[in-house]
């Protein structure tokens, strides 16, 4: 069952509606990896990201009667994903850690492309998930989900300056952290 | 710019790219953090039981308080009124009628006995003499001589009484004739009476009669009684994962052979009970196969229902804690035999569609499902008939179809006896 094909998805989410459990469970199964997808990129870890789909998921099969099947319920799933990961960020890491910002200028934009090129998905999402709080979620809200860096400020209830002011520094972090990380592995590679 | 575009998109294919797999356990930490929330208002339905259970035992309680301080306030103003002819005792000329000193210091002593707890509650009231001057002149009038409307009995009690009315007026102190009287009412158990202005017997004073009677009747060793009874009886038991619940309720006769504090019951009621285990794929599957009719065989089952008709027969003995005036208080313990007449199955298979699957099954068994444990209070009515509000805790001793299911099972029953 793809879960971008919402007509597919309609008997499933009506029997959700009326409260059957094993139609919860059968949702649940198809639509965990999309949810789990944009969970990680918010949590630092896989076990804050099972948190957030979870409660996620609380939340869709709670308002699922409002759910419009005109509307692509994956879109629909997406946002109530990403505002639970919001609202944990609130709840549980909303203080800044502080860090040392490292000097970008010492990273060239080729060097970093190529970088990226080489890395694998589940190494950049590794070192996405150890940057601070507050720079993963505007890293993610930014340049993953598309947001404006005023939607953003209204979320995070910061200023949109700061939103501006923590993405590039995120970025900057995680270019850091990327050649960082590559220069480790060429250690390896070259005894 | 292009660069960090370059940057982005690249983070975002990546990203994207991941495809996290599901595996079971996150659905049932789903389950454990998330499950029985989902209910909302309906989650509370089946805890309506013990509701009921609380309220009726606090009734009970409150009730028996109440009464108790009513008691006392009443005594209280009683004294003040035996204080009272005392003082026109003093006069010897305002003694017309004897019967009254007796009355007085009867009245004096119950009061005494209801401010312990163990007679049925003075009930003379401040009213029945109100002054000095009223008392000499409904004296002077000779109203008090006249009993319209009382028991012989009191007739027989002022006979009986001329002895020690006349040795008390031949004495000079009130002393020895109030010591005459006491005598006399303990030898004789006598009956009260207390007259009005007018002379007659005022309503009190015919509820004192009946009192007295109820305390006759209590004294009495042993007595019958038969009544029918209401009850109501439900428990739900949530477990990790799932929920099972039971509820239902049952009508019925039953038989009470009193003697003095003790009482032995037994009844036969007819009971239709709901049973349901919801979320049955969490179910452990011993609890599953407890149950006829294929629970484990028909894959995809969401709920299981089982509606039951039951024969059931309490047996219990009470004993009876207190009694003021009308109410009373007992415990009673005992065992419910329970008769499983039929079972209606029905497996609910909500999803991929909607599916039931109905079984029956005449099962035609008698055990002795639970032990039980209760209280209650009874309110007695002209003193033929009782009305009592009851809960019990009843304890499983071994499955009995659907029954064997629960673990426990709190009841309330309302129950009217007739004495005979």
């Amino acid at each position: 069952m793809n879960l971008h094909q919402s007509e597919a998805l309609e008997p499933l989410i009506t029997s959700c509606i009326n409260g059957s459990r094993r139609a919860q469970n059968e949702l649940y199964k198809v639509a965990f990896p999309y949810a789990m997808n944009v969970a990680l990129r918010y949590a630092n870890d896989h076990d804050s990201s099972v948190e957030i789909v979870n409660e996620a998921f609380f939340k869709v099969f709670q308002y699922l009667k409002n759910y419009d099947a005109s509307l692509s319920f994956a879109a629909w799933l997406r946002r109530i994903v990403i505002n639970t990961a919001v609202d944990h960020y609130h709840r549980k890491q909303k203080a800044l850690t502080l860090v040392n910002f490292p000097n970008e200028e010492t990273i060239t934009d080729q060097d970093v492309n190529e970088v990226h090129e080489q890395m694998d998905a589940h190494e950049l999402l590794y070192l996405i998930q150890k940057l601070p709080p507050a720079y993963r979620m505007v890293l993610s809200l930014f340049a993953i989900e598309g947001y404006s860096h005023k939607e953003i400020a209204e979320q995070l209830q910061i200023a949109e300056g700061t939103s501006k002011s923590n993405y590039h520094k995120a970025k900057a972090y995680l270019k850091r952290m990327m050649m960082e990380h590559d220069a480790s592995n060429q250690r390896m590679i070259k005894p | 710019m292009m660069e960090n575009n370059t940057f982005e998109e690249q983070l975002n294919r990546k990203l994207n790219s991941i495809q996290p797999e599901y595996q079971p356990k996150y659905w049932d930490q789903y389950m454990a953090t998330y499950g029985k929330k989902r209910r909302g208002l309906a989650a509370f339905l089946p805890f309506l039981p013990y509701a009921f259970s609380a309220i009726l035992f606090v009734l009970g309680w409150w009730l028996h308080d109440y009464t108790s301080n009513h008691d006392r306030r009443t005594t209280s103003a009683a004294t003040t009124d035996t204080l009272y002819v005392f003082e026109q005792v003093n006069h010897r000329d305002t003694i017309v009628v004897r019967d009254t000193l007796y009355i007085v210091q009867y009245q004096s002593e119950k009061n005494n006995s209801a401010r312990r707890g163990v007679g049925l509650g003075a009930n003379t009231g401040g009213a029945l003499l109100t002054s000095n001057a009223q008392y000499k002149e409904a004296t002077q009038q000779g109203n008090t001589t006249a009993q319209p409307g009382h028991p012989p009995r009191t007739e027989k009690r002022a006979e009986q009484n001329t002895a020690s009315e006349e040795s008390t007026t031949e004495k000079d102190s009130d002393e020895p004739r109030v010591k005459e009287s006491e005598t006399t009412r303990e030898e004789k158990n006598e009956e009260s009476l207390v007259q009005s202005n007018n002379g007659t017997p005022t309503q009190r004073v015919v509820e004192k009669v009946d009192s007295s009677d109820v305390e006759e009747k209590q004294n009495k060793s042993w007595d019958i009684r038969g009544g029918v009874g209401l009850g109501v009886l439900g428990v739900t038991q949530i477990r990790d994962n799932y929920i099972e619940s039971s509820q239902g309720g049952a009508v019925g006769l039953h038989a009470t052979l009193s003697f003095q504090r003790f009482g032995l019951r037994a009844g036969a009621y007819y009971g239709a009970f709901h049973h349901e285990i919801d979320d049955v794929e969490l179910t452990p599957a011993d609890r599953l196969l407890a149950y006829p009719g294929h629970a484990l065989a028909v894959n995809n089952i969401d709920d299981i229902v089982v509606m039951s008709r039951n024969l059931l027969i309490p047996m219990s003995l009470s004993w009876r804690v207190f009694q003021q005036r009308q109410l009373m208080g007992y415990a009673h313990t005992g065992v419910l035999g329970n008769w499983l007449i039929r079972e209606n199955f029905r497996y609910v298979l909500d999803f991929p569609e909607d599916q039931q699957i109905d079984f029956n099954a005449n099962t035609s068994s008698f055990v002795l499902s639970h032990a039980s444990l209760g209280i209650g209070i009874g309110y007695e009515i002209k003193q033929k008939w009782q009305l009592g509000l009851e809960t019990n805790y009843y304890h499983p001793l071994g499955a009995s179809g659907s029954f064997g299911f629960s673990k426990a099972l709190i009841g309330a029953q309302l129950t009217l006896i007739r004495s005979f």
